[in-house]
């Protein structure tokens, strides 16, 4: 079995021991694992892709559909799994700030410090989602990411660049 | 645009339809071919594989989501909440993760996925 996937369960039993976790192997080496993790009546399912990472899916996604998110450490989407069984009415489909701020063991305050902006310029994007685009970048960037904006057309997937147009 | 749960139906339903299949490579042509005539038809997202992350689109399995199958007659395909069945006589079985079947269609021969190895 790939190591990546021995660290996962070994994540997954430390930090969810009450949880059962079942691995479909690939057919041929190299091949993708699925993890499915239940506990209780929530089941999570990671499909992992040696060299790629691991995706997680939304509960809504159908017959073939890919991942809605991508993590590149057993680490990271342990805990982002721990995060999704521990909370009751958490919606799944939704990635918030607050969320992501979590996953990376931040508080408010400390994050607000590291981005350069104000810890309730932080709770008011929480709590209504209002913020400001660059407070956004600001935040993600303290976080260790980087935000992208893209807008979807039938005919066409473009960035949409964050720094203002020159005229 | 149709649901992707109608999409789902609407490929079930053409892959019924469809003539059955003479080998495993047939059947699995069959599967994807099916699929992305429906997808190019309902889902209005282009055909782009290569993505990981969803884009909305429903995909046909690839080589590389084939996991080790129980039944040596048949090769088991995954997704996240789905297992397809080939058998090596042509034959297609979908299935959910709780094993509630969607399709169980024969091959060539008549014979269907799990009559195979009995």
């Amino acid at each position: 079995m790939d190591a990546m996937i021995e660290n996962l369960r070994q994540m997954l039993a430390s930090r969810l021991p009450q949880s059962q976790v079942k691995v479909d192997e690939p057919e041929h080496a190299g091949g993708n694992y699925w993890v499915d993790v239940s506990l209780g009546k929530k089941r999570h399912t990671v499909e992992y892709r040696p060299g790629k990472g691991f995706g997680l899916f939304h509960e809504d996604a159908g017959y073939g559909e890919g991942p809605a998110e991508i993590y590149r450490t057993p680490e990271r989407v342990t805990q982002r799994l721990a995060q999704l069984m521990s909370t009751r009415n958490r919606d799944a489909r939704r990635m918030g700030l607050k969320d992501v701020r979590e996953l990376y063991g931040y508080s408010q305050v400390t994050l607000a410090q590291k981005a350069g902006v104000k810890q309730p310029a932080i709770s008011r994007f929480e709590k209504r989602g209002e913020v400001k685009l660059s407070t956004l970048e600001a935040t993600i960037k303290a976080l260790g990411g980087k935000l992208e904006v893209r807008a979807h057309f039938k005919d066409a997937d473009v960035p949409i660049s964050l720094l203002a147009s020159k005229k | 645009m149709p649901t992707k749960a109608k999409r789902l139906q609407e490929f079930l339903e053409r892959l019924e339809a469809a003539p059955p299949a003479g080998s495993a490579d047939e059947a699995f042509g069959l599967i994807v071919s099916t699929l992305n005539a429906v997808e190019d038809e309902l889902s209005g997202v282009p055909f782009r594989p290569e993505n990981w992350r969803t884009d909305g689109r429903l995909y046909p399995p690839q080589e590389d989501a084939r996991v080790k199958s129980e039944r040596p007659s048949l090769r088991k395909y995954r997704s996240k909440g789905h297992y397809n069945f080939i058998g090596l006589n042509g034959s297609i079985r979908i299935e959910t993760l709780d094993a509630a079947v969607l399709l169980d269609k024969p091959g060539q021969d008549g014979r269907r996925a799990y009559e195979l190895d009995e």
